[in-house]
């Protein structure tokens, strides 16, 4: 279970069917797809030698070329394609569609190819953006791509369709028909389960495969079940990136770093093409650092060597040399400069006792002394107003329940140290959002004797790193699943059921995944001889973005939320008076 | 003593769990009852199981046995190994562990490796010897012995080992039975062909086409017939009288409708096409020669067609015998056939270059596997005679290589120097020549691995050939400064060779270094052509 894999075989055996000079032809939600796993040599080697939007009007006629459509199968993209097919601009077509194509759209092709260019029609589900080995995204946010359509508890129609469109295009690819689980308070996941489910059921022969020996489990999560983990500031390579600087597509851009040179203002991190990337990327910073160290010397030492070019020999070892020093020199100076960029941030912002105070109120029930702290951090004028703000509602998240929490003066003193009233107003947001009444577990364990218990306990293990003290909720489901303990009340099936152990799982997480569970997925694979895990989400959060989707959700549902009963307003304004 | 079940009892009656001390010993509690549970279970099946002890069993000794998974005491049958609490309390038990295994399904053990006093994991690298501390398991598939790790799968099997996901029961295996499984590794998902689908579909609407089209070129042809006459009779030199004219005008429209009866005016309000109404002078009626239809006269629902004299004759042939109206969907489906025709791709220069390098590359992809093979040889040799024949089919070898990559060389400069029309040509053009430097460039190297004859060949374990782009370059054996000159030409030229095929490369970086403005690179590698260019004419000198 590789995506990475899958949608690279997927995309191979397109071109391998083709001999000689092709053109691609791509549309806006193909495209990120192929750039997410080919490099453009990688895509010349497999002589494609021009590479367009189906869309484009301008494209010039040039019969002798072959012509290769990978679209996914959307009212432009047939659109595009029939008036394509229309005035065929090349002599062969062959079609490749990322999803199942309808029927409807089939005859409609079929209808204007009066050329009769079209030699292949297929269906190819590679219909996601494959982000790590065992990561895969939709890419659908808020706004663009709204989750929620008037309340919390119903889908946008549009991202429902193209989330479970996602979702079996991810299960065909990797040839698995799962039993699905979702979490029981999840409305959202209850209804896309449903939906994958019933999808898989008509398309029955698509879904035949080799019997297993236990049946793979997809499970669908809710992101409102866990708020905290997208809200922590991260400290390994990957996530870091995301959360200070972000990537989109796997392409960072880095425009906004001072003196940053002009071939490095957008950069891509590759799992597949930068070795240095993969050996790295769940590195946190400290050892990143080491790690880097070397590569530079080692760069170095090589550079020396071709320095002194002295005889034919040096010259001719260097030429051979060559194409692999400057693919490292290329590599090293990204990195360099990325991970300079991390620790300025780092320093600049702060980051470091945030994030430990961060990590204080993810982890440990501490509420008088992580007050005072967070009172301190607020007044405080070096540390960005975002990051005030979201310790803010990590608090508010913690103790929202308990009886003496001062949320409220906590916004106020935030609205008094100049923060927007739009920004506090995420506090509220938030806790319409994902607060306590809308989780389906004691995310903090606080709530009762027992997980106060167990909590004691497992704070016997001593802390590794003061930074990473919190792990996902993801990861406990997941353990519990591995175990085969997972609740049946609490985790329900769509249909049948099984107490075998899985082998297989696929998470799916409505409303985004992060890095941060990413790299706990990665180290569970590692880990656990004999079970595979995948993790998926409709997009791949950093604070900044799920802050976003929050507050544009809850704009959606307010006015006509009736269902979202909070009783927050009230409590607080007692908490004021 | 109180014994623990009392203090239980007296814990649930006095003490309620509302503080912290209460929940840990509850949690205790708890704890105990789930380990003491499998034991109390465990007594009671010990008589049925030991009746069905078969003697196998036996002689699997126990230290090994420990580890055996006792899987019903696990809610779930395919447990991970126990490890841990309950093995080691059923180590202590003593006898315990050898009735556990009683309760596995049975399965064939005749494939099993025999134990020996020093056996090590099969795992490929592991090498652990087996044994308490490691534990020692025999994969219940392949029957090799492992180690704790490298055994802990699970997999489904039949009582004769073989892997049956439906009616197999739950069995330790090691780790390559288990990725071994078909389909375990497989990347490729799933494909479905819509093609046929699509032909048929297309046939239909095909089919119907032919026939209209059919039918349209006859009336064509019709139209055609007559339209000699008008066309003959328009440039006559004399001014017919304008009524003679329209009579003869109106002769033809009845020539015309004989090919097909022409729909009536009156009924038509609205053209078909862009449903714009008629009017006397604005939108005026007009016939399409070939259906029959009323349209209007607007550019895009009907044209004036040039006939020619036959539609068999060189497209190209400028001779217009006359020219009849036809409405947008007849033109389409008429000349659908001759458009066809005219679209063909025409050979242009890029194509039959890049045929040409098509063919290079195929040769090269041919040869360098012999090259490569020959250069084994030749590095398993400690010395290497100019007369040896590896060594000359090496080098026959190579200079069919060096033909056919400065052939793709040239061809893709040559590409590149094509002149382009627009943007799309040039792009294509730039790719085609930068995807064949790509292609030299990793299927070049081994060129260079070639050993001189009469010197002593590098170590052989230095040389690890391969040709795949993806590997990386092989360490490279080390040679020092060139020989000295050799008056026989063979090595000469060889060497020219070399240096020539540098020189190209160097100048493909150069070109592309700047391209990529890393200009102190590309400095560099002007210095270093310098050199190489001198050294190239030093050698011509010291040749002839």
């Amino acid at each position: 279970m590789d995506v990475i894999k899958s949608v690279q075989t997927y995309i191979t055996k397109m071109f391998g069917e083709v001999n000689g000079m092709k053109v691609l032809l791509l549309d806006a939600d193909t495209t990120p797809i192929i750039s997410m796993v080919m490099t453009q040599s990688q895509l010349l080697s497999r002589e494609v030698y021009l590479i367009d939007r189906a869309d484009n009007k301008q494209r010039e006629k040039l019969r002798h070329l072959k012509c290769i459509c990978f679209l996914r199968p959307t009212g432009e993209s047939i659109q595009a394609l029939v008036e394509e097919l229309r005035e065929p601009c090349y002599g062969d077509y062959y079609l490749y569609f990322s999803n199942t194509l309808k029927k409807s759209a089939l005859e409609r092709l079929a209808e204007v190819d009066e050329q009769e260019v079209v030699r292949e029609v297929q269906e190819h589900y590679a219909d996601f953006l494959a982000v790590n080995p065992d990561l895969f995204s939709l890419s659908l946010a808020a706004p663009a791509d709204p989750i929620f359509s008037e309340n919390s508890a119903t889908w946008d129609t549009r991202t429902l369709t193209r989330t479970a469109e996602g979702v079996l295009a991810a299960l065909l690819a990797l040839k698995k028909k799962p039993l699905v689980r979702y979490e029981k308070t999840s409305v959202l996941g209850k209804k896309l389960a449903a939906e994958i489910v019933y999808q898989i059921q008509q398309e029955g022969p698509l879904f035949d495969f080799r019997r297993t020996d236990t049946p793979p489990i997809l499970l669908v999560m809710d992101r409102r079940n866990d708020p905290v983990t997208p809200l922590l500031n991260q400290w390994t390579y990957q996530a870091m990136v995301h959360e200070l600087i972000g990537i989109q597509n796997a392409r960072v851009d880095l425009s906004v770093v001072p003196d940053v040179r002009p071939e490095l203002k957008e950069v891509v991190l590759s799992i597949d093409t930068d070795p240095f990337y993969k050996k790295n990327m769940f590195l946190n910073l400290g050892d990143l650092g080491m790690n880097i160290k070397t590569y530079v010397s080692e760069y170095q030492s090589k550079h020396r060597s071709t320095q002194s070019i002295e005889s034919i020999a040096d010259m001719k070892k260097f030429v051979e040399d060559y194409p692999e020093f400057r693919k490292l020199s290329g590599n090293v100076t990204k990195h360099v400069t990325l991970v300079g960029e991390l620790s300025r941030l780092v320093g600049k912002q702060g980051l470091m006792e945030i994030g430990e105070l961060e990590q204080g109120l993810a982890v440990a029930e501490n509420h008088a002394a992580d007050l005072k702290l967070l009172r301190q951090m607020i007044e405080r004028t070096n540390i960005p107003e975002d990051s005030k703000v979201r310790l803010v509602l990590l608090y508010a998240l913690r103790y929202e329940r308990s009886q003496s929490n001062s949320i409220g003066a906590l916004k106020e003193l935030l609205l008094r140290s100049g923060v927007s009233e739009k920004k506090v107003g995420l506090v509220d947001l938030l806790l319409q959002y994902a607060g306590a009444d809308q989780r389906v577990e004691d995310i903090f364990s606080n709530q009762d004797v027992f997980s106060r218990t167990k909590k004691v306990f497992e704070g016997l293990k001593g802390v590794e790193n003061v930074y990473t003290q919190h792990t996902p909720r993801l990861v406990q489901v997941l353990q519990e699943m591995m175990k085969g303990k997972l609740k049946d009340q609490l985790y329900p099936f769509v249909e049948g059921g099984t107490r075998d152990k899985p082998q297989d799982i696929i998470v799916f997480m409505v409303g985004g995944a992060t890095y941060a569970e990413a790299r706990e997925v990665s180290k569970l694979n590692a880990s656990t001889p004999g079970v595979r895990i995948i993790l998926g989400g409709t997009t791949i959060h950093n604070s900044a973005s799920f802050l976003r989707e929050m507050s544009d959700s809850v704009a959606r549902w307010t006015g006509k939320s009736s269902d979202t009963r909070s009783p927050l307003p009230e409590r607080l304004r007692t908490v004021r008076t | 003593m109180v014994s623990l079940a009392q203090l239980n009892r007296h814990i649930d009656d006095l003490h309620s769990e509302d503080d912290t001390k209460e929940a840990i010993l509850s949690w205790l509690r708890r704890t105990q009852r789930r380990v003491a549970a499998p034991f109390t279970r465990a007594a009671q099946k010990t008589s049925e199981t030991l009746t069905s002890l078969t003697l196998d069993r036996i002689t699997q000794p126990i230290a090994a046995g420990v580890g055996v998974v006792p899987p019903t005491f696990e809610l779930n049958p395919n447990g991970t190994p126990t490890g841990g609490i309950r093995e080691e309390l059923t180590r202590e038990m003593g006898g315990a562990g050898e009735s556990d295994p009683g309760v596995e399904t049975p399965i064939n053990r005749g494939h099993w490796q025999r134990e020996g006093a020093n056996d090590v994991c099969a795992s490929a690298g592991c090498g652990k010897s087996l044994g308490m501390r490691n534990g020692k398991h025999n994969c219940r598939r392949c029957g090799r012995l492992y180690c704790d790790a490298h055994s802990s799968y699970q997999m489904r099997l039949t009582t004769d080992a073989r892997h049956d996901p439906v009616n197999g029961h739950w069995h330790r295996t090691c780790g390559s039975c288990f990725e071994g499984r078909d389909g375990y590794r497989d990347t490729s998902g799933v494909i479905r062909n819509r093609t046929r689908t699509f032909l048929q579909l297309r046939k239909v609407h095909i089919d119907r086409l032919h026939l209209e089209s059919n039918k349209l070129e006859k009336r064509l042809d019709k139209v055609n017939f007559g339209a000699p006459f008008l066309g003959a009779i328009k440039p006559l030199p004399i001014r017919l009288p304008t009524l003679i004219y329209l009579c003869i005008l109106f002769e033809f429209a009845a020539i015309d409708q004989t090919v097909v009866t022409w729909e009536d005016d009156s009924s038509a309000t609205a053209c078909p096409i862009c449903n714009k109404g008629f009017r006397a002078l604005v939108n005026r009626k007009h016939h399409c020669r070939l259906c029959g239809r009323v349209i209007c006269g607007a550019e895009e629902c009907s044209s004036i067609v040039p006939l020619h004299a036959s539609e068999a004759a060189d497209e190209r042939h400028p001779d217009r015998v006359g020219e009849i109206r036809a409405c947008r969907d007849c033109n389409s489906i008429v000349f659908r056939r001759r458009a066809d025709r005219l679209d063909k791709p025409t050979t242009s220069p890029v194509v039959k270059a890049y045929q040409a390098i098509s063919t290079c590359r195929a040769r090269v992809e041919q040869v360098l596997p012999k090259f490569n093979e020959q250069l084994m040889i030749l590095s398993s040799q400690v010395e290497i005679k100019l007369e040896d024949s590896a060594y000359l089919l090496a080098q026959k070898h190579r200079k069919s290589l060096m033909d056919y990559f400065a052939e793709l060389d040239r061809l893709s400069k040559q590409i590149k120097a094509l002149p382009a029309k627009s943007s799309d040509t040039r792009r294509i053009q730039e790719n085609i020549s930068l995807s064949t430097l790509q292609f030299l460039q990793t299927h070049m190297f081994t060129l260079r691995l070639m050993p001189n004859a009469g010197r002593r060949a590098p170590a052989p374990q230095t040389v690890v050939i391969s040709s795949s782009p993806s590997s990386p370059a092989p360490p490279k054996p080390k040679r020092a400064a060139e020989p000295p000159k050799r008056p026989l030409s063979p090595g000469t030229q060889a060497e020219l060779d070399v240096l020539e095929e540098q020189r190209r490369q160097v100048e493909g970086f150069i070109d592309e270094a700047v391209r990529r403005r890393k200009l102190e690179d590309a400095a560099m590698l002007r210095e270093s052509l310098m050199e190489l260019e001198d050294e190239i004419e030093r050698r011509r000198a010291g040749g002839r």
